[in-house]
């Protein structure tokens, strides 16, 4: 602090603190005390938990009680391929609307020639949309 | 001046983490022997050139570099669907992923 | 810009014709979308520029359809109706295939016009994303599979070391289009630096591409994959793939290389193209199936190849379109006759015995394609090589010699097969349609009329 109140009078004192802060690690204290917050109160809770719950394990007690069917199998089943189609067809889907957040933000800016750039674009993904349709790729029932 | 911590990183710390995270990547394409982690070691490394070039963008208040990211995630995105098709398909046929599996390839 | 449009739209129309009907018409309404582009090309956006994208003259667009452009893409049109028309009985018919192979030239003539990494990026991808599929099309072949994703996982790891590339040169020199760049390796040259951000971008992105070519240290993954495609999509890499890839490396690399520092960049291409074309012919010598043979001597031609980019940029041009004319029709002969003769499972060399004995004609054309191939004069392989080598001679002395000798060794391994067709008693047969008649003899005219006639040819380039 005293070589900041030094530096006071000189022209650059506003990089001059901007340096040194930057090297400072006084800035990263709020960090770190949220940070140990957070994991002192997860640490804390699990830990109470696990001391205060009492422990009885048996096997009666695992399986599920007056509530959903008995559990049969492994959890790990390998499930239907419609599934994946379906998930991959989503998350092409998903991901190609990544391109209408740049577009709407300029939306005013870029005027007609903007808006026609951004129908081709439409039209070639329906057409992608319309021939995944046809193929029967959404069907679940087949 | 930067109100936040994350403004008065230098730019040259974003460039080792990015280095950190590729070559993570790197060396898992190279070591693992799992298909699917590979592509996950795959994705890493095209997330770590995701964050390369989104620190340059606002380092240099460019917007063109997020611009290159758009493209990189699409991209990856469907290179992504592509890879576990035939990861799908190889393991219908061999009931595997792993790599080092495939050898009927030799000369 | 227009005959790109076409293939993309047409690319969109076969793959609706294939929803519901039957997968015959779709090959015949390809190649009449393809060949509307080949004649589309002349017309194509800007008359005369100059020959390799001159600064001054690049427009603010992030596609420039300049005249390298223009010759690179009508090379891998031309390829691909080739590759469409002779390849049809081969594979699966599938329009959905078809649609495929269009979508990815559609890639490969992004990478031979872009101005802009984003565009180089996305042409690639667009090249390979297709082809991942292709080489795995035969969904139940346990080799098709692992060369699928053998391809697969190669073609990703070189993306992604590619972009690590673009983002180090963007951090670089503040942006990634031609101007930037061109700026930054102008004012690194000026003032003698090596930024290290820089030259790492441009090793990395050199990396990226050198997958994609199958140069010396990244060719390994290249005959396994040739081998276990389907031939269309073999031929297809073997071809497209590869003419693309250079023209991309030929635009780039003066792009990036100011003049100043091409000595060094240009030492270790010239170690990089000398060491691919040993490899690529030595490996080939021992290999008993064509497809891995075709494959070692596509890394050597990718070598001779490499040469035509460390050369000025006039001459690199002209010699690598000479070049590629000659290496398109050569390799799609020498594949459409294998894909005949080994119909029955054979793809070692006993597959084409007793070519010679019946089907004159075919064991002719293979004759002459294996002699493109090699370098024999009067070939249109010969003229390519001789411009490479003429113009390289001054510079790279050795280099020369190598590729010399590499072209000694290759006829070592192409003669196999010519005496396995030629002299040896067998079965081998083909039966070809008029279309093929037609395709390979215009095949045959191109590997004779460049090799004749080189000088001829050239002016083409100037309309």
């Amino acid at each position: 602090m005293d070589l900041l109140a030094a530096e006071s009078n000189n022209p650059n004192h506003e990089f001059i603190t901007f340096a040194i802060g930057m090297s400072s690690p006084v800035n990263y204290l709020p960090i770190v005390i949220q940070s140990a917050v957070a994991i002192g109160f997860v640490a804390l809770a699990l830990g109470a938990s696990h001391l205060l719950g009492p422990k009885r394990k048996t096997a009666q007690k695992e399986e599920s009680f007056e509530c959903g069917i008995e559990i049969q199998g492994n959890a790990r089943y390998p499930i239907s391929i419609k599934y994946f189609l379906t998930a991959i067809l989503f998350v092409l889907f998903d991901v190609e609307i990544i391109f209408f957040y740049p577009y709407a933000v300029n939306f005013k800016e870029m005027g007609i020639e903007g808006f026609i750039a951004v129908l081709a674009f439409v039209g070639i993904f329906m057409a992608g949309f319309i021939y995944v349709w046809k193929k029967g790729g959404l069907e679940w029932e087949k | 001046m930067g109100n936040s911590i994350f403004d008065q990183l230098p730019i040259s710390q974003y460039i080792y983490l990015c280095c950190v995270l590729f070559a993570i990547g790197l060396f898992g394409v190279l070591y693992r022997r799992n298909a699917i982690v590979l592509l996950m070691c795959i994705e890493l490394m095209l997330n770590a050139v995701n964050l390369l070039f989104a620190a340059f963008s606002s380092y240099m208040g460019d917007s063109n570099g997020q611009v290159f990211v758009f493209f990189i995630m699409v991209v990856a995105a469907a290179e992504a669907a592509v890879g576990l098709a035939i990861l799908v398909m190889m393991y219908r046929n061999t009931r595997s992923t792993d790599v080092s599996l495939m050898d009927k390839l030799k000369g | 810009m227009k005959s790109l449009l076409i293939i993309f739209i047409g690319a969109i129309v076969v793959l609706f014709t294939g929803i519901k009907k039957p997968e015959k018409k779709s090959i015949g309404l390809a190649i009449a979308f393809l060949v509307m582009a080949l004649a589309l090309i002349p017309f194509d956006m800007m008359g005369k520029l100059p020959w390799n994208f001159e600064i001054k003259y690049a427009p603010i667009n992030m596609v420039a359809f300049d005249i390298s452009a223009r010759a690179f893409s009508g090379v891998l049109i031309l390829g691909t109706i080739f590759i469409l028309g002779l390849f049809s009985g081969s594979d699966r018919k599938g329009s959905d295939l078809i649609g495929l192979v269009m979508f990815s030239l559609c890639g490969a003539i992004l990478m031979t016009s872009f101005t802009n990494l984003i565009m180089m990026f996305l042409g690639i991808e667009a090249l390979s994303i297709p082809l991942y599929v292709l080489a795995g099309s035969k969904k139940s072949d346990l080799r098709s599979n692992e060369a699928a994703i053998k391809y697969f996982l190669m073609g990703a790891f070189s993306t992604a070391i590619f972009l690590m590339g673009c983002a180090f040169l963007y951090g670089s020199s503040k942006g990634f289009d031609a101007f930037s760049l061109h700026d930054m390796s102008a004012f690194v040259g000026h003032n003698h630096m090596s930024p290290p951000l820089f030259t790492v971008g441009i090793s990395l992105v050199l990396i990226g591409l050198a997958f994609k070519v199958s140069a010396f240290p990244f060719h390994f993954w290249s005959p396994d994959v040739y081998e276990g495609s389907p031939n269309r999509t073999t031929v297809f890499m073997a071809v497209i793939v590869k003419i693309a890839a250079i023209a991309a490396f030929y635009r780039f690399f003066p792009l990036i290389i100011g003049e100043a520092q091409a000595v060094t960049w240009g030492t270790i291409l010239a170690c990089i193209s000398a060491c691919t074309i040993l490899v690529g012919n030595i490996g080939a010598l021992r290999q008993k199936s064509v497809k891995r043979l075709l494959a070692y001597s596509g890394i050597a031609q990718a070598g001779y190849l490499l040469m035509g980019i460390l050369i000025a940029p006039e001459k690199g041009f002209q010699a690598l379109w000479i070049y590629s004319l000659g290496y398109v029709s050569a390799n799609v002969i020498v594949f459409y006759l294998f894909n005949k003769v080994s119909a029955g499972g054979d793809e070692t060399f006993a597959a084409f015995r007793g070519l010679g004995r019946n089907n004159k004609g075919a064991a002719l054309v293979l004759c002459l394609s294996m002699l493109s191939l090699a370098g024999i004069p009067l070939t249109a392989g010969f003229a390519g090589k001789y411009l490479l080598f003429s113009s390289a001679f001054s510079d790279y002395i050795y280099l020369v010699i190598i590729a010399l000798i590499g072209s000694a060794i290759s006829i070592g391994y192409y003669f196999r097969i010519f005496k396995e067709a030629i002299l040896m008693d067998g079965e081998a047969r083909v039966q070809m349609r008029i279309v093929d008649i037609l395709l390979l003899g215009l095949a045959v005219t191109m590997i004779l009329g460049v090799g004749i006639l080189p000088g001829f040819v050239i002016q083409i380039l100037q309309f």
